[in-house]
Parts: structure tokens; sequence; C-alpha cells
């Protein structure tokens, strides 16, 4: 089955250096393509956080997509947020690992959003995601 | 002196009937020629640097992009195109490092099945 990665990360995020070391050698030990998008500032003063660069995900952060989901809770939080003046759909959230496959009843992605930074649970990501890779490229 | 008469006679004779006869053979083999180019026009044919799958006639022709590769097989007929969206399914870290990832994924897998099946997808 044909796969490759995306991973989505701003220069100036720790979490995003971790995903993209993890993946590499997975994606070289996999012989998967990884491709690595640019999103975010690198401008420390402005914060990337605080600048509009849209992902793969910046949609999820509405109450439209919350309610499609049943995750009424998640909708009246982002509710909140925005009577407050935030709204999350604008912030850069990374990074963001998108897991493309076709299989014969079309392509399909497994989104990833946000990923661990303590050694333990960056070893279970990884393993996770290893499996993950592996089940899907048909175990080469 | 009347045998040369009679023989030239002959070969005179001969050769006119000869003449028709190569006459009528050409025009025969003209028809021929005419109704077999008829009947090539008629089939379709893919246009010269072409590749790919085409229908030729009664075949199924797959024409190779760089090697050129010409391989016939008989028509047995289309599949029918079926349009399938693009499935995302989202998941978070938290999600990826708990151990029911796969369980997580399978469930999101089925969720997203149903939805699909009561859109008529």
């Amino acid at each position: 089955m044909p796969v490759h990665v995306v991973i989505e990360y701003s220069p100036a995020c720790p979490r995003c250096r971790m995903a993209e070391r993890v993946l590499r050698r997975i994606c070289d030990e996999l012989s998967v393509p990884l491709v690595v998008r640019r999103v975010g500032s690198e401008v420390p003063v402005l914060g990337s956080r605080f600048t509009k660069h849209p992902t793969s995900i910046h949609h999820t952060f509405t109450e439209e997509f919350a309610r499609r989901q049943g995750r009424s809770d998640a909708a009246s939080a982002i509710a909140g947020l925005r009577r407050a003046g935030i709204d999350p759909s604008e912030l850069t959230t990374t990074p963001v690992i998108r897991i493309v496959y076709s299989g014969v009843r079309g392509r399909r992605e497994i989104i990833i959003r946000g990923f661990p930074l303590s050694r333990e649970n960056v070893e279970r990501a990884a393993a996770n995601i290893y499996a993950l890779l592996k089940a899907l490229t048909g175990g080469r | 002196m009347s045998s040369v008469v009679s023989e030239a006679a002959y070969i005179m004779t001969s050769a006119v009937l000869d003449l028709i006869e190569r006459i009528r053979r050409w025009r025969r083999r003209r028809e021929m020629f005419e109704r077999v180019t008829r009947a090539e026009r008629r089939v379709r044919r893919p246009p010269p640097g072409y590749f790919g799958f085409v229908r030729v006639g009664d075949r199924a022709r797959i024409v190779g992009r760089a090697t050129r590769i010409v391989v016939d097989a008989p028509f047995m007929g289309q599949t029918e195109y079926e349009y399938t969206p693009e499935i995302h399914m989202y998941t978070t870290a938290e999600e990826v490092v708990s151990p029911t990832w796969f369980d997580t994924l399978k469930h999101l897998y089925e969720a997203v099945r149903k939805g699909a099946s009561a859109r008529g997808d």
C-alpha cells in the first residue's frame, strides 16, 4: 500500500524538533517518504503561536467541526474562547503528523496533533507510529 | 503464309483478351482494397502518441508510455467507477501515547465508515 508521511513543523518548537527526529528515524528504517512542511514563524519577538499559519487541522478548532463530531464540551470551550477574543482556529498548532495512505477504497489520512516531550511518552509514541507504519507498508 | 497470319491473329486476340482479363482483375483487387480500407477506417484507433488504455473495436489495448509496447486483450467490460471521498481521521498525541492506540484507530475508522454509509458515499 503506498504510504507517505507529512510533518508540519514550526522552527521555534521543541515538540516539532522531537517529532521530526523520531519520524526521520522511523521513515528511514521503513523506507517511507517523509515530507517536511514548514509552518510558523522564526521571529521570537512575535512568537510563532500567535501568527496565522494554517495547518491541516486549523479547521478542527471550530464550533461547527466540534458539533459535527458530537463534542459539545469542545464546542462550548471554543465558543468561550471566541467570546474572550481568542479564535483557536487562527493559532498555529504544531506539530501535525499526517500519515497518508491509499487503499482499495480510496485515499485516507491519519492526522496526529501534537507530540509528547517526556522520554517515556516519546518512546511509546514512536513504538505506536512504527507499528502503524509497518502494518500500512505491509510489514516489509 | 496462312499459318503466319493465323498465328499472328491468335497472338493478337489472346493479348487483347489477356489485357481485358487483367483490367478486370485490377478492378476487383482495387475494390477489395477499398473495402478493407473502409473497414479499417470504421474501427476506432488511438491517435499517434497516445499511451495508456484504449478500446479498439472489441479489444482492450494498452500502449506503453516509454516502451510503446502494445498489449491487446479481449474487452470484458468496463468496471463501474465509484467515487470515494478522502477520509481524514484526527487523533491527538495523548491517544498516540496510550496503549489503546490501535483500538482508537479502529473506533475512528468504524465511525468514519458509518458516517460515509449514512451520507450515501
